[in-house]
């Protein structure tokens, strides 16, 4: 199909939009109701431009303008500007945009005075300024001026929607994108427009908004309407730096901003990940950061003699950990770390083991896995049956939930352009009827996704699993086993209920059930890079312990987990690798200050088997550093030679292993085959995905600014023993890079 | 077999002329099924299902009727865009919505000859094979609503409604759905959204309601008088309605007259009647001198009141060719003393507060500014520049909206000012208007 | 009590009146409105959510739809609400002079209940263009032709206690020849022999009416 745009042909995909086309010629037209992930609607009118296309005579061929071989066939111009939003492109179709047209220059700053008619323009106070879709839009395509006159209309400027969402109705400018992204994307009616007319305004009537989902309004509001209020007031957009990361709370993956301001993570926004999160992430994983800027540990710190831990440089860290271990193998030592580490991080211990000979090593939360080639998301997005089966995907990975409910719609995925997803997919419309029949959840306890599912029970995964595999007279076990032998793109899907419920027979129940009905199994990681681990030796070797056994342990290091905090008994030689001060570190013999996955460099599998890499921010942590170079301070007290000793080396030996250059991953990931798995027994695991420290009200501090903090090392405020020379920390605010 | 027409008896415009649509307003108990039998009642209907629904749909091309609601879209070309054979269920739907200011034809239509509806739209659904219709009746039309329950009731006991009526294997049933005042719904893509109980705001098209309609199914909607009138034309033959009004514009129409005039009312005359006819021979004259004629509804641009007008003949090309729109037909004559810019804001404040608010012109535009200009003018605060400024307003407003809800509303801005430029610059300028407010209320 | 507990039949049958599936439900939304407002004078929040239920959406959906159109109230509304247009073709019969003469007499403004049960609401275009100038009652139905004689005495009787039927006059009518009339018995138009020498009588648009 070829489409000329500003006297430029190009050739175009039947279904482009006209705004795509506009794009794709790398012309420009504004908008702020068009939204690629969102049903066009045309409210805003911004992306006016003049149409026409080429008529044809009854035989078929086309009306021609100008005599013999210089005759084109005739442009029919519409004889008012549309909307490119919601106009198909068309064979021979002609579009000028302003840079051709006055008409629809004059048209789109015609619009933009409308738009500003009413706006409190208070840009100086507000949280979107510099990132502003309609300042940006104002700057390029407006009059300049406003000759309105009349007092602007007036309405709620400080309104919570939610503890985490803030509305400035005065802002808004009723591009309806917030209330179709509830209703198309999560499908929950819970924010709309009230009255009509030029009394139109957004707000909810169920109390607040629910848990979930709410945050991504933030991002797609193309002014300060909606806001995070997590990271109120705290920066200016152009203050901050961004950084773009994967985000590790759950095993999907999502491609994340995380935008730091003089060293603190301030505020985390969606990054577009077309196959894994689209542009969509959870509230946990938007609103959840706050741990990573409060009371973090910045220095090493030992036990005196007092028993008080006191702050100390890396080499006397090394000294004590030396004289720790001075009556134990180094094959004593155990190795515990948190299913979020990264592969580079996995490898290095990998390493670490080899060196030492350990047997205790262990990562968590970990449980059975069931393997097989998993789906991917889209794929998922785009099946005709899914059963989600002993899970709830609210705690385990909550933006699997939207591509289930994407393929409810029919799992349209917008087509790509070079500049980026379609703006406008017409094939998206407001209200999509739901295939609400092509799901099934079956869990012991309800579920925000059973609202959606054609099929649902209450069913403990045991029994509901047993029944799908095999028989059973419960009518929707029944309805979920034949909406899988139907479906021709069939998914289960199995959570931690479903999997710690496995035993021999049951998987090969499960194994014969899917070959029969041709349905492709995804197997719920339970840590955010579980996947990637279990492809790791990092299981207990023969005669070893498993973290739930840690008790039992002579040494230990323990990374970014807290087993004592539910109480159990500490080995004698206690290393703990953490971010703050947890239950298990005030029990340690030496703490080294870790970093958080927002400030590492590294790589991390998400459940389809992508490979999404991490990228530090810079954010201030002191001495901190990521699991390698504890490994390496261990390494160097036990009087051994690693060769890795940083993440260049976990890097190269990650490449090796994997045949490819990880440093080169790009930022929407790589799926490829990570070989063997190693799996080991594993307890019972109940996931919760927003943990201690992800909301400020768990630091009653945090809204203090950090010189009104007792300091010490920085940020953290410990038992100091008088006298003790606290070491100058290094002001680092990059992440774990050697 | 058609039945033979009655017996012409007005226009010399059209001496095969005579009332039908309105016949029975008046006739006592016009409302009942059994006056309504009595009346040649649901004959059109066994006429339809004897000539097969092809045939309906053709009868109706050849009739030339054109869409009553406003835009005069021929009426058989839009039944026959309803898919064949899609295996789905299909809806007709009747806009019984009218809120445009200066019409009120359906009003009487509705309560006062609810059986000539119900048969249009058997005859429509039958044509288009839909099984169900809803009419879409203003909150506000509560006897009206009140009689078409009753009517519906009536049908149905009587066989003229549900399942294999009158033994044509045709099923067919009708509901009322009420709306609740929004001038709004009666673009017909927000009548479907508030017949779903959603916000009236119109939607996209395409797709068009044939394709996707109520409830993503195929639908046609249609005007109240455009149903009434193909119960006519199935009665009385295509030929008998081709035969009248004009070479485009075929057939008889309802005009409704108010403002000052001597006899307000509705009239029925075939298409191309003089301005001068209606005003004159049929609602007696103005009672006093007039400026302006409003020629089919509000939102049609205002015509001077002068003998070219009033020989306009008012059908869908003549009005067009003067530079307005037959509309729905409502003429509103306004007075001389009256100031225009006064009566335009009146209709500016009507389109402003029934502004559904999706799209940005029309929300801020209309709702937001211009009625703010005509109020800031007819307060007398208007200062020099504002005329200009709104036709420039106008300008970034009009064919840039979503719907023709604002561009209805330029009809009577870009009009007036167009006609009478010096009331609007002497009240902008000066800041008294050329006619100040009178007494118009009458005591008794 | 819930309002529509003990009217599940009525409920039944207005939603029988749209498809079974749950987009057909949610189109009982305006009816079942309308039946509390017609109870009640007004919706409370209460029956937002009970009207929310009955359909399944949230009450925000509800809140959203009943703001959106004008007939339906939030806050209560006296025993006689009267609605008066205002629209253009209203104003010029006088509902500006009715509209103030009515505030004055019953001193009572829009959003206000007197202690005698009234309230007060401009609203626009009714569709009585042919009889104006008019009020509505409690959508119930209209007064047409409303004169001054006719406003106070509609005012006295509400006083006294009820209202005057609502009245639906049919301005014109067409008798069995097919001959138009006035509701008054007049005759209207002309027929063949007559019409055409009538309209072709010289009658210039600035002679001004005729009375
Ligand atoms: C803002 C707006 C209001 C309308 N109001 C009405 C109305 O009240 N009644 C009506 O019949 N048509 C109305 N229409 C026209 C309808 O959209 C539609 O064209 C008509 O119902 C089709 O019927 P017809 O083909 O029989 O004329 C309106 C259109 C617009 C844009
Ligand atoms: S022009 Fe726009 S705001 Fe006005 S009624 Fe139409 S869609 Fe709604
Ligand atoms: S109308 Fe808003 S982007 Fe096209």
């Amino acid at each position: 199909m070829k489409v000329t745009v500003d006297g430029l042909t190009l050739e175009l995909p039947a279904g482009t939009s006209a705004i795509d086309a506009v794009f794709q010629a790398g012309q420009d037209v504004p908008y702020f109701c068009a939204h690629p992930y969102l049903s066009p609607v045309g409210a805003c009118r911004m992306c006016l431009v003049e149409s026409g296309s080429p008529r044809k005579n009854p035989d078929g061929s086309f009306i021609m303008d100008g005599e013999g071989d210089a005759a084109m066939p005739k442009i029919f111009w519409f004889p008012k500007p549309m909307a490119a939003c919601t106009m198909l492109a068309t064979e021979g179709m002609h579009i000028r945009t302003a840079a051709s047209s006055e008409v629809v220059g004059k048209s789109q700053a015609g619009m933009m005075e409308f738009h500003l008619l009413n706006h409190p323009l208070d840009c100086p106070t507000c949280d979107k300024g510099g990132a502003c879709e309609l300042q940006d839009r104002a700057f390029e395509y407006g009059y300049g001026e406003s000759r309105f006159g009349f007092e602007r209309r007036h309405a709620e400027k400080h309104y919570p929607l939610s503890e985490n969402v803030i509305l400035d109705q005065e802002r808004c400018i009723h591009c309806k994108r917030c209330v179709r992204y509830f209703e198309e994307v999560p499908g929950q009616e819970v924010l709309d427009f009230i009255e009509r007319g030029g009394h139109t305004f957004i707000d909810t009537a169920e109390g607040g908004l629910p848990d979930g989902f709410s945050g991504n309004i933030t991002d797609i509001c193309p002014v300060g309407a909606l806001l995070d209020n997590v990271a109120r007031f705290r920066g200016r957009n152009w203050e901050y730096d961004h950084t773009s990361t994967t985000c590790t709370l759950c095993p999907v993956g999502c491609s994340i901003t995380v935008d730091a301001r003089n060293g603190r993570l301030e505020r985390i926004v969606a990054g577009e990940n077309r196959e894994v999160n689209e542009a969509w992430i959870c509230d946990a994983g938007r609103f959840g950061h706050v741990f990573a800027s409060e009371s973090r540990l910045t220095t090493p710190l030992i036990r005196n003699e007092d028993g008080v831990l006191v702050p100390v440089t890396d080499d006397q860290a090394v000294e004590a950990i030396k004289r720790g271990m001075a009556e134990l193998d180094a094959r004593e030592l155990a190795v515990y770390f948190s299913a979020d580490s990264t592969l580079e991080e996995g490898v290095a211990a990998e390493a670490f083991a080899g060196l030492t000979g350990l047997s205790s090593i262990d990562h968590w939360p970990r449980q059975p896995g069931y393997g097989g080639v998993f789906p991917t998301l889209t794929e998922i997005a785009q099946a005709d049956a899914v059963v989600v089966l002993g899970a709830d995907l609210a705690e385990e990975a909550p933006v699997l939930e939207l591509r289930i409910l994407e393929m409810l719609r029919g799992g349209l995925l917008p087509a790509e352009f070079n500049h980026g997803t379609a703006i406008a997919d017409l094939r998206l419309v407001e209200r999509p009827a739901r295939k609400r029949e092509r799901l099934a959840v079956l869990a012991s306890t309800p579920n925000r996704l059973m609202e959606h599912a054609g099929i649902y029970a209450e069913l403990d995964a045991k029994s509901a699993l047993a029944g799908l595999t095999g028989t059973s007279n419960h009518p929707a076990v029944q309805g979920a086993a034949e909406l899988l032998s139907k479906g021709e793109h069939s998914i289960l899907i199995l959570g931690a209920e479903a999997l710690a419920s496995l035993d021999t027979a049951s998987r090969s129940a499960l194994q014969a059930f899917s070959l029969r009905t041709n349905t492709r199994v995804l197997a719920l990681p339970a840590g955010a890079n579980s996947r990637g681990l279990s492809a790791l030796n990092l299981v207990p070797r023969s005669g070893g312990l498993s973290f739930e056994k840690f008790a039992g342990t002579q040494a230990a290091l323990v990374s970014r987990l807290d087993p004592l905090a539910t109480g159990t008994d500490k080995p004698d030689f206690l290393i703990v690798h953490d971010t703050h001060l947890t239950a298990t570190a005030r029990q340690a013999d030496v703490v080294l200050p870790a970093l958080s996955n927002y400030e590492k460099r590294g790589t991390t599998v998400n459940l389809e088997g992508r490979l999404l890499p991490l990228r530090p921010a810079a954010l201030k942590n002191g001495e901190s550093g990521d699991l390698i170079r504890a490994l390496a301070l261990i390494a160097e007290a036990l009087d051994l030679k690693t060769s890795v000793r940083g993440i260049r080396g976990a890097q190269s030996l990650l490449g090796e292993r994997l045949g490819l250059d990880v440093t080169e991953l790009p930022i929407h990931g790589l799926r490829t085959p990570l070989g063997q798995r190693y799996e080991a027994a594993a307890p019972k695991y109940i996931p919760k995905l927003w943990k201690w420290g992800m909301k400020r009200a768990d630091f009653p501090n945090s809204n203090r600014p950090d010189s009104e903090l007792p300091q010490i090392g920085g940020m953290i405020e410990l038992p100091v023993v008088p006298g003790t020379t606290v070491p100058a920390p290094k002001t680092t605010f990059a992440g774990g890079d050697d | 077999m058609t039945i033979a027409p009655p017996r012409p008896i007005t226009s010399g415009k059209d001496p095969r002329f005579a009332p039908t649509l309105y016949a029975s307003v008046g006739q006592p108990e016009s409302w009942t099924l059994s006056s309504y039998l009595l009346a040649g009642g649901y004959q059109a209907v066994q006429r339809a299902f004897a000539i097969g629904n092809d045939a309906v749909i053709d009868e109706m091309k050849k009739s030339g009727l054109r869409g009553r609601g406003g835009a005069g879209f021929a009426t058989g070309l839009k039944w026959s865009f309803m898919p064949l054979n899609d295996g789905k269920p299909h809806i007709v739907i009747c806009n019984a919505d009218e809120s445009e200011p200066g019409s009120f034809k359906d009003r009487y239509l509705l309560s006062e000859d609810p059986h000539q509806l119900i048969e249009g739209m058997l005859i429509a659904g039958f044509a288009m094979r839909a099984s169900v219709g809803y009419i879409y009746i203003r909150g506000e039309y509560v006897k009206a609503a009140e009689r078409i329950w009753e009517a519906i009731h009536a049908a149905r006991e009587a066989g003229f409604l549900g399942k294999n009526i009158l033994g044509s294997g045709f099923d067919f049933d009708l509901q009322v759905h009420r709306g609740a005042g929004a001038y709004i719904c009666g673009e017909e893509t927000a009548l479907m959204n508030s017949l779903e109980g959603l916000r009236a705001n119109p939607r996209l098209k395409p797709p068009f309601p044939a394709a996707a309609g109520l409830y993503g199914l195929p639908t046609t909607i249609n005007n109240v008088e455009t149903f009434c009138a193909a119960t006519q034309i199935l009665k009385y033959g295509w030929e008998w309605h081709a035969g009248m009004g004009t070479e485009k514009s075929k057939g008889m129409k309802l005009f409704q007259i108010s403002g000052a005039v001597l006899r307000p009312g509705v009239y029925e005359l075939p298409l191309g009647t003089t301005f001068r006819e209606l005003i004159y021979d049929w609602a007696g004259g103005p009672t006093e001198e007039i400026k302006a004629i409003i020629p089919g509804g509000s939102s049609c641009p205002m015509m001077p009141f002068t003998d070219a007008v009033l020989d306009t003949g008012m059908d869908y090309e003549a009005i067009a060719a003067a530079g307005s729109m037959l509309g729905t037909g409502g003429v509103t004559l306004i007075p001389r003393k009256d100031c225009i810019v006064s009566a335009t804001w009146n209709l500016v404040r009507f389109y402003a507060h029934e502004s559904c608010g999706k799209c940005t012109p029309c929300r801020e535009g209309i709702s937001g500014w211009m009625v703010r200009m005509y109020e800031k003018q007819v307060r007398g605060q208007g200062q020099p520049g504002d005329v200009q400024l709104i036709l420039d307003m106008s300008d970034n407003i009009g064919g840039r909206s979503f719907c023709a809800l604002a561009d209805a509303c330029l009809g009577p801005v870009l009009s007036s000012i167009k006609l009478f430029r010096e009331e609007y610059d002497a009240l902008a300028n000066t800041g008294v208007a050329m006619y100040p407010a009178r007494k118009r209320w009458k005591d008794a | 009590m819930l309002y529509f507990d003990d009217k599940q039949s009525l409920v039944a049958e207005i939603l029988a009146r749209y498809p079974s599936s749950p987009q057909g439900k949610r189109s009982a939304l305006m009816p079942l409105l309308r039946e509390i407002q017609n109870a009640h004078g007004f919706v409370s929040e209460p029956h937002m959510a009970e009207v929310a239920a009955l359909i399944g959406t949230t009450a925000t959906e509800v809140r959203s739809v009943l703001s959106f159109y004008s007939t339906y109230h939030t806050m209560p509304t006296g025993r006689f609400h009267l609605q008066v247009c205002s629209t253009l073709m209203c104003a010029l019969a006088g509902s500006d002079e009715l509209w103030d003469h009515l505030t004055e007499t019953l001193d009572v403004q829009p959003g206000e209940v007197t202690a005698d049960g009234f309230s007060v609401q401009r609203v626009e275009c009714l569709g009585s263009c042919g009889t104006a100038p008019m009020l509505q009652l409690n959508d119930e139905g209209y007064y047409e032709g409303v004169t001054r004689a006719r406003c106070d005495s509609l005012i006295a009787a509400m006083r006294a206690g009820s209202a005057p039927e609502t009245d639906h006059p049919v301005p014109v009518v067409v008798d069995a020849d097919g001959r138009q009339f006035l509701a008054t018995g007049e005759a209207v138009g002309a027929n063949t022999d007559s019409l055409y020498p009538l309209s072709t009588k010289p009658k210039s648009a600035s002679s001004g009416g005729s009375v």
